[in-house]
């Protein structure tokens, strides 16, 4: 097993570097000093805000661990100048992290960091990023990746979003609004009002459509069908009408098709509509339920849940629904597999033995484990470079009721943590990164 | 003083939206003919006060709609089928339910009906919308191949979005996987 991260008996040649596929769940202790600024930043507190925010990122992934700002030796302003390494070896701090605010004009203002690598002496890199004022959440999350890219060589996931159902009411007539939130649950705001029953949601590659199901216009006969919802106007369109129900959408990954499952008369097949014809294809054919397709990244392949061998299994076939293969073969119900956005894996739902699982196997359906567990836990979805995940989980209650929440988890099933959701809150979809 | 009274129809259906029984406060039962207490009996009134020191009793008749009636009546023949943990077969239970309802069909041959098919909660969202669609044209096409028009019969799937009954044990989720049918309002 790799070790967690490089440290100070290691050679001070070695690049600083977390590796976040090892086992060992020893996290990397750093150093977020407060950044150096003028009084009118200080007023909105964004000295303090913006080096929280970025630790809270850090901490969250679980690879990292703040080391008390008491008992730094260096203060802020001392910090506009290189670190006195020495001060910040004694409370072991394995990296420092450094910063500047400035005011520029309208509103404006410029954020400088640096990374130091405290026992090789040496600084990492520096970044610095202005905008407005108010989007110093944003500054923070992209701050947030670049040093998270810096110090594990995974792909940053803090300045992306989650679109999921949040739910209230009785469990027999349950309100159910589509809603979205920064990934660490800033910037909350709900997307529809609740009147009709929607679930399911899921980006598009460009991140400024949502596709997912609803009921909406049952009552005035229409069937349940797959509606896009646009993040940039806010209107919803529905996706053509078929002579049966259609669900389970997502988009292809360069975001010109869409795959949903469409159910008429006992049978449930997938196909994939293109956006720009509203053409549709049939994928596969019979009398099972075929559903709950996910493309490869690369576009190739699809991966789906089907009952053609009598359980729920995982197949994959073609784009265009040939030489399908089945790839689970344990025991219990396999389901909701999705994708890896890196490609190497399949997250997917599993059933067995009266509960419910999160899991992970290779695309050939080999080194099958699982992650997450519960009374019911469903609905696996990828952060922005595949190594981090979200799922939702039912938690019985001791008055017999249930607690719904998100969760997220990275690969090795050792860091998992709540999401904070105003209420019960279940399929969870992550962003792609945001485009700047 | 009067803290609470009502007034409830004996239907089965009327029974199921109008249920605030108060189990901790004292209740009597009267029939509105004499003053029996009975119950389970489809053609009686059940007059329920919660109020011990009760001195008016408001007494009101509900004249049913057409629709109620029809509704009413559809419970009564079984408007509902039970199915398996994930299948979709009509048991013979199940048939003789649908032969009822082709019955009523037959007795009532304007009417158009809405299939939903249900599932338990011990599934995925999307596989149990699948089921749930399997199951409610299960029941579709048995009363198709009694002799019901098809272009009279509608399915559509909450799978487990919609259940019944609350709960979270093998009871409620017996309740639960269900195909139920409703007269269309048009």
């Amino acid at each position: 097993m790799l070790i967690a991260y490089s440290n100070s008996s290691m050679s001070a040649d070695r690049p600083l570097q977390i590796d976040i596929m090892g086992g060992n769940i020893q996290s990397m202790p750093i150093a977020i000093s407060y950044f150096s600024s003028d009084e009118d930043i200080k007023k909105l507190n964004l000295h303090k805000n913006i080096p929280n925010l970025i630790a809270n990122n850090l901490i969250n992934s679980g690879l990292f661990k703040l080391l008390d700002r008491n008992a730094y030796m260096q203060n802020p302003e001392q910090l506009i100048n290189p670190p006195k390494f020495r001060d910040w070896r004694i409370i072991d701090a394995q990296a420092l992290i450094t910063g500047k605010i400035s005011k520029k004009d309208n509103n404006k203002i410029s954020v400088s960091i640096e990374l130091w690598d405290v026992y090789g002496e040496k600084r990492m890199f520096g970044l610095s990023l202005s905008s407005q004022s108010k989007s110093w959440r944003r500054i923070s999350h992209i701050i947030s990746d670049k040093i998270y890219e810096r110090l594990t060589g995974e792909e940053g996931y803090f300045d992306t979003r989650i679109v999921y159902i949040a739910e209230s009411g009785s469990q027999k007539n349950k309100i159910k609004r589509l809603a979205i939130m920064d990934q660490d649950g800033g910037n909350h705001k709900y997307l529809t009002d609740g009147k009709s029953l929607v679930l399911t949601p899921r980006f598009s590659p460009n991140q400024q459509l949502i596709t997912f199901f609803s009921y909406n216009g049952v009552q005035a006969g229409l069937k349940p069908s797959v509606y896009l919802y646009n993040l940039l106007n806010g209107k919803i369109e529905i996706l053509g009408q078929f002579p049966g129900m259609s669900f389970a959408p997502r988009f292809s990954p360069d975001g010109e098709n869409l795959i949903m499952s469409l159910a008429n008369n006992g049978s449930t097949n997938i196909y994939i509509m293109n956006l720009n014809t509203k053409k549709t294809k049939q994928l596969t054919n019979g009398r099972s339920i075929d559903t709950s397709p996910s493309f490869s990244p690369d576009g190739k392949n699809i991966v789906f849940n089907s009952d053609r061998s009598g359980g729920q299994h995982l197949y994959i076939m073609k784009k265009n629904g040939k030489k399908p293969k089945r790839i689970s073969f344990g025991r219990g119900s396999y389901a909701t597999p999705v994708w890896s956005p890196r490609g190497d894996y399949i997250a997917f739902t599993k059933f067995t033995r009266g509960r419910f699982f999160i899991g992970l196997m290779r695309p050939d359906g080999s080194e099958e484990r699982l992650i997450a567990e519960g009374y019911l836990t469903e609905g696996p979805t990828w952060a922005p470079g595949g190594r981090v995940l979200s799922f939702f989980r039912q938690i019985p209650q001791k008055d017999g009721s249930m607690k719904t929440r998100l969760f997220v988890i990275d690969i090795t099933g050792y860091r998992e943590r709540e999401l904070d959701t105003p209420e019960d809150a279940s399929d969870p979809a992550w962003s792609p990164k945001n485009i700047n | 003083m009067l803290k609470y009274l009502k007034i409830i129809i004996i239907s089965t259906i009327l029974l199921n939206f109008i249920s605030c029984t108060n189990k901790d406060q004292e209740s009597l039962l009267l029939d509105a003919e004499g003053g029996n207490t009975e119950r389970n009996d489809a053609l009686t009134e059940e007059i329920e006060i919660t109020d011990n020191t009760a001195q008016v009793i408001e007494m009101e008749e509900v004249e049913l709609t057409v629709e109620e009636r029809l509704a009413s009546e559809l419970i009564e023949v079984g408007d509902r089928i039970f199915f398996g943990y994930d299948e979709s077969t009509i048991t013979d239970e199940s048939a003789e339910t649908l032969q009822q309802q082709y019955q009523f069909l037959i007795r009532n041959p304007s009417l158009s009906i809405t299939i939903t098919g249900h599932c338990d909660e011990r599934g995925t969202r999307e596989y149990n919308l699948a089921l749930g669609e399997r199951r409610a044209s299960a029941a579709k096409n048995y009363l198709i191949s009694l002799g019901v028009s098809s272009n009279r019969i509608s399915v559509i799937s909450y799978g487990k979005e919609k259940p019944s009954v609350e709960g979270h044990d093998e009871t409620a989720w017996t309740q639960n996987r269900t195909a139920i049918t409703f007269i269309n309002n048009d």
